[in-house]
């Protein structure tokens, strides 16, 4: 049999169709991650949605799908309430916007910590964790005293870079100025009580496209098999976790949702371990 | 037609002409396809996607990220980060075309070996017969393994980290994305640099970096649809060798088995070969002999 040109052009179409189209109908097409978080197997919170599992590539509809935060109240929160359709800002998009925040970072995290204050879950936020001063402003029917006195600490003095952002391109209270200054040391303000095992969805991967993470800094996102090619052996992880690794494709922060830790309270540690490694 | 099998000269043009463009048309396809969906996704997380059109990132649809993620879902069930079951599924069609056709997907379908090829035109202008000839044979066949290396390294340090290290230097993610943040600016230089080199070496990715392609590649060696020349019609004046943009010397056997064949037909009697019926894409021995490797 001989194939000329004119005979590649069906062939090659057709192959690539019916594959497409026999996986679609079959259900086994997935070109993005399902936007179901994991939920809290066990304790006080056990069946709900765990906002530690919120991922970059979340809309604001998404979030208020499982966690019942108006995509509304999320856009003021955050100062893009202004834009054409804030339910469709995705939670990645908080880092490009805010940019470089002195002491902090505005970004997935801060939506994460954000909607946990907003439902009364548990969730303890990254160190530089930082939040825009409209978010105090919607959480002040919503914590005690305490709470919000430690929120106020980490509100950032945070201007929105992107020009594009509808309207005002500043985050300040109300949407109308610059945030006040505030240092970022003081104590987190997440919800007491500790954050309980989550079970992790089927898929581990997200659908954004969102930068890894820097060498040889320890992230949420951070995979085992990055903490590995940065020099930190797999005795010094399972020293600090106190437990077995993880798989080199998991990250760090959905082993810690797995198994019931707080990556926050083993970030420090994975962090100067691999400081060390780096400086060897 | 004369009695050799020789085509007049003017029916050839015209055949040649319309072979060449049919090609031409698939990879413009192709190459809009893919621009289409990559300016969707952007529009997408702007709230403004096209409906009916893929919104899907380059990351989902790349049938390389399937081979990436093998090891990792074969060890543990789960895909590599930003990768999907979709690029899996592209990956095994891909794999049955390249089984059939070898690898036509390097030939007619990938945007970055299209774009290469489009600037290879502009270069052939300014250099004319120099171009595409100017690394010498011995170098050049070496250089060609590159992309075994290449191909290892991906898949080691995929493995390992669990994260699609070739995104950030990958020239194909920075050809449809160099207007988002989401590219890092290596990848933005390979791509510029690919594209210069475009211009004086055909499809130097492809050649010397491609990891996808050196995974294609090895399909030449036992691919059911092989590119065959009939020595005992052959006139022997290379025209099949000059029209290979890979440079692989198809005259000096009976079939291609040669790891770079891409499948673009160029060199077949539908093109340069101007005997008829000499080489062809066929699954009949052609009265070979010897096969080219």
């Amino acid at each position: 049999m001989t194939l000329r040109s004119r005979h590649i052009v069906p062939v090659v179409l057709v192959v690539f169709v019916l594959g497409i189209g026999a996986t679609m109908i079959f259900n086994l097409w997935q070109t993005s991650s399902s936007k179901i978080p994991a939920a809290y197997d066990s304790g006080e919170f056990a069946g709900q949605y765990n906002p530690a599992d919120i991922r970059g590539s979340y809309s604001f509809g998404d979030i208020e799908e499982a966690f019942g935060v108006p995509a509304a109240d999320l856009a003021f929160a955050f100062g893009v309430a202004e834009r054409e359709n804030p339910a469709a800002f995705l939670a990645k998009s908080l880092e490009d916007l805010y940019g470089e925040v002195e002491e902090g970072e505005i970004g997935t995290d801060a939506v994460r910590w954000f909607v946990a204050l907003y439902t009364g879950l548990p969730y303890t936020p990254e160190e530089d964790t930082l939040l825009p001063s409209p978010a105090l402003t919607l959480l002040e029917q919503r914590l005690d005293e305490a709470q919000l006195e430690a929120v106020a600490a980490r509100i950032a003095a945070a201007r929105i870079v992107d020009l594009d952002a509808g309207g005002g391109t500043e985050a300040g209270a109300g949407g109308a100025g610059t945030a006040e200054a505030a240092s970022t040391g003081a104590e987190t303000a997440a919800p007491s009580g500790p954050a309980e095992t989550a079970s992790i969805g089927a898929e581990t991967g997200e659908s954004s496209t969102h930068s890894e993470s820097e060498a040889g800094e320890v992230r949420g996102k951070t995979t085992f098999g990055e903490l590995d090619s940065w020099g930190v052996n797999r005795q010094t992880i399972e020293q600090i976790l106190g437990r077995p690794a993880g798989n080199a494709g998991q990250s760090v922060r959905d082993y810690c949702i797995e198994n019931g830790i707080e990556f926050s309270s083993v970030k420090d540690a994975l962090q100067t371990a691999v400081d060390r490694a780096l400086e060897r | 037609m004369a009695n050799n099998g020789k085509i007049a000269r003017g029916s050839r043009t015209a055949r040649t002409r319309k072979a060449a463009n049919i090609r031409l048309a698939v990879q413009i396809f192709f190459f809009a396809l893919i621009a289409l969906i990559a300016v969707n996704h952007g529009l997408e997380e702007a709230g403004k996607a096209i409906p009916v059109l893929s919104s899907a990132s380059l990351h989902a649809i790349c049938p390389f990220g399937g081979v990436v993620s093998l090891y990792q879902y074969i060890s543990t069930g789960t895909f590599v980060r930003k990768v999907h079951s979709a690029s899996f599924i592209l990956m095994w069609i891909v794999f049955v075309l390249t089984v059939f056709l070898g690898p036509v997907f390097c030939g007619w379908v990938c945007p970055l070996g299209s774009i290469q090829e489009w600037f290879g035109r502009l270069g052939r202008i300014f250099l004319g017969r120099r171009f595409n000839r100017l690394i010498p044979y011995k170098v050049d066949r070496i250089l060609r393994y590159l992309r075994y290396v290449m191909l290892g390294w991906v898949v080691y340090m995929t493995a390992a980290t669990g994260t699609l290290v070739f995104a950030d230097i990958d020239p194909y993610f920075a050809l449809f994305n160099f207007w988002s943040s989401e590219v890092a600016v290596a990848g933005l230089i390979i791509l510029g640099i690919v594209l210069l080199l475009s211009l004086v070496i055909e499809r130097p990715f492809c050649k010397y970096a491609c990891p996808y392609g050196a995974v294609l590649g090895v399909f030449n060696l036992f691919r059911i649809f092989k590119v065959r020349r009939n020595p005992s019609t052959c006139i022997d004046c290379k025209a099949c060798d000059r029209a290979c943009p890979m440079n692989i010397p198809v005259s000096s056997g009976g079939a291609v088995r040669h790891h770079q064949c891409i499948t673009c037909l160029k060199c077949t009697s539908e093109q340069a070969c101007p005997v008829e019926n000499t080489v062809e894409l066929t699954t009949i021995r052609l009265e070979a002999k010897e096969a080219v490797s």
